[in-house]
């Protein structure tokens, strides 16, 4: 079964996030980069739906800029065969990034997307939806098990309040949920073979598609800085700031 | 009259004894050779090592070790074995003087030489030196022996029978070696009496034991007859012992020397960097065979003592590391498995498939991480090396289980999940916590500390200061350094750190395998380090340390010195330039970090500087020094779930109350972590605390760290 697994990078989640001081976007510089993390559960659920059927290739795809690769070496010394990576340095929105990974999978024809449910820089939660709804296929998202029997596919998904499982046939998108799995971490011969698989650049003007943004990031705004907390004397204090000040009762 | 004064030699004796003990002689020389071959074949199935550097202070050292004993005597009951292991050489060398004076002296008149001097004063001296060694030899050998089999110490426990051998060595066990050399002591002396008892010979003071005993035979009746026949009984009974030498345990007296000889002579604590990354097929040790030769020769070496054991933090917390029992396992699958492969060898057909193969399910079969030495025991290792300091014959015990982890992380990408977020934290952030590497610095806000990249000329500083990863993100010892950086200050030292340039040495990651990464952040820090070319460094931590200093030099040029915060706050106090003058009236004992300690042999500065504080009593627990205790943390075990029974760092605690301290010093930030956890878990805070050295010297010395 050949599986496509579309991947973003983002920031380490351990960097501090500075905004620009215009609100356009993040200051880059001295920013750890990594995979998505929901995308890296979705490579290792990948990796071991080949290992468990013993056939099938994986195939990472990734739409940015050439130094992107990085992220792409890495998911192949987990394992991946092969990867793509569209060239692309203007701003996307969840539409385009998603009618890109389609015209990919006209390409590549895979059985089956696992990406992650979302990427953590801007938590849209979009593409896995929208690239099921390109190409008219199903859809499992959050997913927290997956299995797959043939043609087809049972997957339980974490929602609000409990477990749903749904169960479609192939080909079809699933997004990924935290609970899905441990990535493994890339073996020394894993990444000495990664340096040498295939990873293909793609110019995206090539694709041949209308990726004009319906969305536009107008400004970006850091959190506001948590106050200190207060001591306060008695209850009866406490219950008089709660009613004036926080006006909570 | 001194002409008189000797006995004739094989007295009594006829031909025909004499006989058999120059055959079994003969047989005795073939067995040792066939054993020598037999072990050599499969040590040297091991890969290759160079060890052949040195030659003269190596035979130096394996002689003063074996010979002197000075390793044995660390532990009291070392005694015994020195008493009769001084009484087997001195009637070795005794029966080789007797040997000269009789059947070599016909030999060499044959040629025209002529002497004799098993006579006169010196006869008299020897007879007395023999029955004393004679003694030592019976007394030595029942203390052993009522140590071994009714004492029972748990050092002493038998080795997991089901991955034992089924073979002569483990058949005769201890009990052959030591009943021999017993009854060879007992047979000698009752020899010298018969003899005595049969000719009569008027100076037999010397022969203290002898004759008193001849004596005793002579009223029972004994005779020349009785005499003769006792020769031969002792005769026997000498090349019973001598012929277990070579396949019996007894083996450690002639292989120990040859261990000791090859002993590892480089930093102690080192471990080998893996050199070439991109042509290596595998990584790390799964086959026994895949060991160097020493490592195999360390197996082959062990006398199962269990030295080793005595202070491991795994095995005296029922872990399933036991260092004795992995190395005698992995010695018993090492011989299971050498048959096959020394025929794969032979046939050259270790490739194509052809070389017999071991039947399923025994032990030459046997998985090596898995089945013999268990992945858990692998893991469990806290790199503290009590195992190498306890050894007495130089067994090289953590690079054998380090070669493990490497294997399981590099080839198959195997270990505890915990240590996952270490290594993706060391790579990404530059420390095991993953905390962002541009928060490295925040511990000195406000301190004003010079940060390397913005002096004008970094030769103006006296010493780079080293934070290390504990001591920029852990709260805990944020305190520390700020408390350490504090008592530089008012020092006048003139520093600086690397700021955000710093990053983790990589020792998690090495220790737990993950060379590859080690090798990266090595190389990388080596570079940052070079670029301002310092003349010295200090740091608090002791893992920091010992890679600065120890294992960097295998990864670029090193010029520069490495101290540890204890040695350089002792030259700082001893300079006059750090005054502690304020009381600290508590009783302080220290916790010596296994890196400094055993593993780089200091200890002295760090309670001259806490014996600098006034009013502070030191008080030593019987497990300090080179004899200290793992907190639990080495070994890359911060960054991992321990599991056993037991915690390390509890058991560590109570061995410390013994002091009856209300400070626990510490030179170690990973060691501070484990004790102050375990005080808190004995919910002791109240009325003890944990403490780096550096804090009591800075609030003794009046620095404000705030």
């Amino acid at each position: 079964m050949k599986i496509l697994v579309p991947l973003k990078r983002v920031p380490d989640p351990a960097t501090t996030i500075r905004i620009l001081a215009d609100g356009t976007g993040i200051a880059t510089d001295n920013v750890k980069w990594v995979i998505n993390p929901f995308d890296e559960i979705a490579i290792e659920e990948a990796l071991r739906i080949k290992e468990r059927l013993k056939t099938g290739e994986v195939v990472l795809l990734t739409i940015g800029q050439s130094n992107w690769q990085e992220q792409l070496r890495t998911g192949l010394a987990m394992g991946a065969d092969r990867a793509k990576l569209v060239v692309n340095d203007q701003p996307l929105d969840t539409l385009a990034i998603a009618r890109v990974i389609a015209k990919i999978v006209a390409e590549e024809q895979p059985q089956l997307v696992i990406l992650g449910k979302q990427a953590i820089d801007d938590d849209s939660n979009q593409v896995g939806q929208m690239l099921a709804e390109l190409l008219g296929w199903p859809q499992a998202t959050f997913a927290s098990k997956v299995d797959i029997e043939g043609e087809r596919c049972t997957v339980i998904r974490e929602v609000d309040g409990g477990l749903e499982t749904v169960a479609f046939p192939l080909p079809a998108v699933i997004t990924t949920d935290l609970r899905l799995n441990e990535p493994r971490y890339a073996s020394l011969p894993g990444i000495m073979k990664a340096r040498k698989k295939e990873l293909k650049e793609i110019p995206i003007g090539s694709l041949g598609l209308d990726l004009t943004p319906k969305l536009k990031i107008k400004e970006l705004k850091a959190p506001p800085k948590r106050q200190a907390g207060r001591k306060v004397g008695s209850v009866e204090e406490l219950v008089k700031l709660l009613h004036e000040e926080a006006k909570l009762i | 009259m001194n002409q008189q004064v000797t006995r004739q030699i094989l007295w009594n004796v006829p031909p025909a004894f004499i006989i058999i003990m120059y055959a079994l002689l003969g047989l005795l020389i073939v067995a040792f050779l066939q054993a020598g071959m037999y072990w050599y074949r499969r040590i040297t199935l091991g890969a290759s090592e160079d060890r052949f550097d040195q030659l003269a202070r190596r035979a130096f050292l394996a002689l003063r070790d074996a010979a002197g004993q000075g390793f044995v005597v660390r532990e009291r009951w070392g005694w015994m074995h020195y008493t009769f292991y001084t009484a087997f050489i001195g009637l070795t060398i005794g029966t080789t003087i007797v040997l000269i004076n009789s059947d070599l002296r016909e030999l060499a008149s044959l040629f025209g030489y002529h002497f004799y001097f098993y006579n006169g004063e010196f006869y008299l001296f020897f007879k007395a030196f023999m029955d004393t060694f004679f003694l030592m030899l019976i007394g030595g050998v029942i203390a052993a022996a009522a140590r071994r089999f009714l004492t029972r110490p748990r050092p002493l426990a038998p080795p997991p029978g089901d991955r034992m051998l089924d073979n002569l060595e483990n058949y005769l066990g201890y009990w052959y070696p030591l009943l021999m050399l017993v009854l060879v002591g007992i047979t000698g002396l009752m020899l010298e009496g018969a003899r005595i008892n049969a000719t009569h010979p008027n100076f037999t003071e010397w022969a203290y034991v002898g004759r008193r005993l001849g004596r005793l035979e002579g009223a029972l009746g004994a005779g020349p007859t009785y005499h003769r026949w006792l020769w031969l009984v002792h005769v026997i009974l000498v090349y019973g012992l001598l012929f277990a030498f070579p396949f019996s345990k007894l083996r450690h007296f002639l292989l120990a020397p040859v261990n000791l000889f090859f002993r590892n002579l480089g930093p102690r604590g080192r471990l080998k960097p893996i050199k070439d990354f991109e042509t290596a097929e595998t990584f790390g040790v799964s086959q026994v065979e895949q060991y160097s030769w020493k490592q195999l020769l360390d197996m082959s070496t062990c006398l199962e003592c269990g030295r080793c054991t005595i202070n491991c933090p795994t095995a005296t917390t029922d872990k399933a590391l036991n260092p004795k029992n992995l190395v005698i396992t992995q010695r018993e699958h090492l011989l299971a498995k050498s048959p096959y492969l020394l025929a794969a060898r032979a046939n050259g057909t270790a490739d194509n498939g052809e070389a017999p193969a071991p039947p399923q399910g025994s032990l030459a079969a046997a998985d090596m991480i898995t089945q013999v030495a268990t992945e858990q025991a692998v893991w469990d290792c806290t790199n503290c090396g009590w195992c190498e300091e306890g050894c007495p014959v130089g067994i090289e015990h953590i690079q054998r289980i380090d070669d493990m982890r490497r294997h399981l992380v590099l080839m198959e990408s195997r270990f505890p999940q915990e240590a996952t977020s270490a290594f993706k934290g060391i790579e990404v952030q530059g420390n095991p916590w993953g905390i962002a590497q541009e928060k490295r610095a925040e511990w000195a806000d406000g301190l004003d500390i010079p940060v390397m990249a913005e002096l004008e000329d970094p030769a103006d500083i006296d010493v780079m200061y080293w934070v290390g990863c504990a001591g920029s993100y852990d709260e805990r010892n944020q305190r520390v350094s700020r408390s350490f950086a504090g008592l530089m200050k008012q020092a006048g030292v003139r520093f600086a750190i690397l700021g955000t340039q710093e990053m983790c040495t990589g020792d998690p990651a090495r220790r737990l395998g993950n060379e590859y990464l080690y090798a990266t952040m090595a190389t990388q820090n080596l570079e940052t380090i070079n670029q301002y070319k310092p003349r010295r460094i200090v740091t608090q931590c002791p893992h920091c340390y010992h890679n600065l200093k120890k294992e960097y030099p295998d990864f670029g040029e090193v010029g520069y010195e490495v101290v540890h915060e204890a040695e350089f706050i002792d030259e700082l106090i001893r300079a006059g330039r750090l005054r502690p003058r304020k009381e600290i009236a508590r009783r302080v004992t220290y916790h010596d970090p296994c890196f400094m300690a055993r593993h780089d042999r200091k200890w002295n500065s760090a309670r001259r500087a806490l014996g600098a504080i006034p009013g502070a009593e030191l008080a030593d627990v019987e497990q300090s020094r080179n004899r200290t205790y793992c907190c639990g943390a080495g070994g890359g075990c911060m960054w991992k779930e321990e599991v056993g029974p037991h915690r390390i760092n509890a058991v560590r605690f109570d061995q410390l109350t013994a002091a009856k301290p209300e400070t626990v010093a510490t030179g170690c930030p990973f060691c501070m972590t484990m004790m102050t956890d375990a005080m808190k878990a004995k919910s002791l805070e109240d009325t003890m605390e944990v403490r780096d050295l550096s804090e009591l010297v800075a609030e003794s010395a009046g620095v404000s760290t705030r």
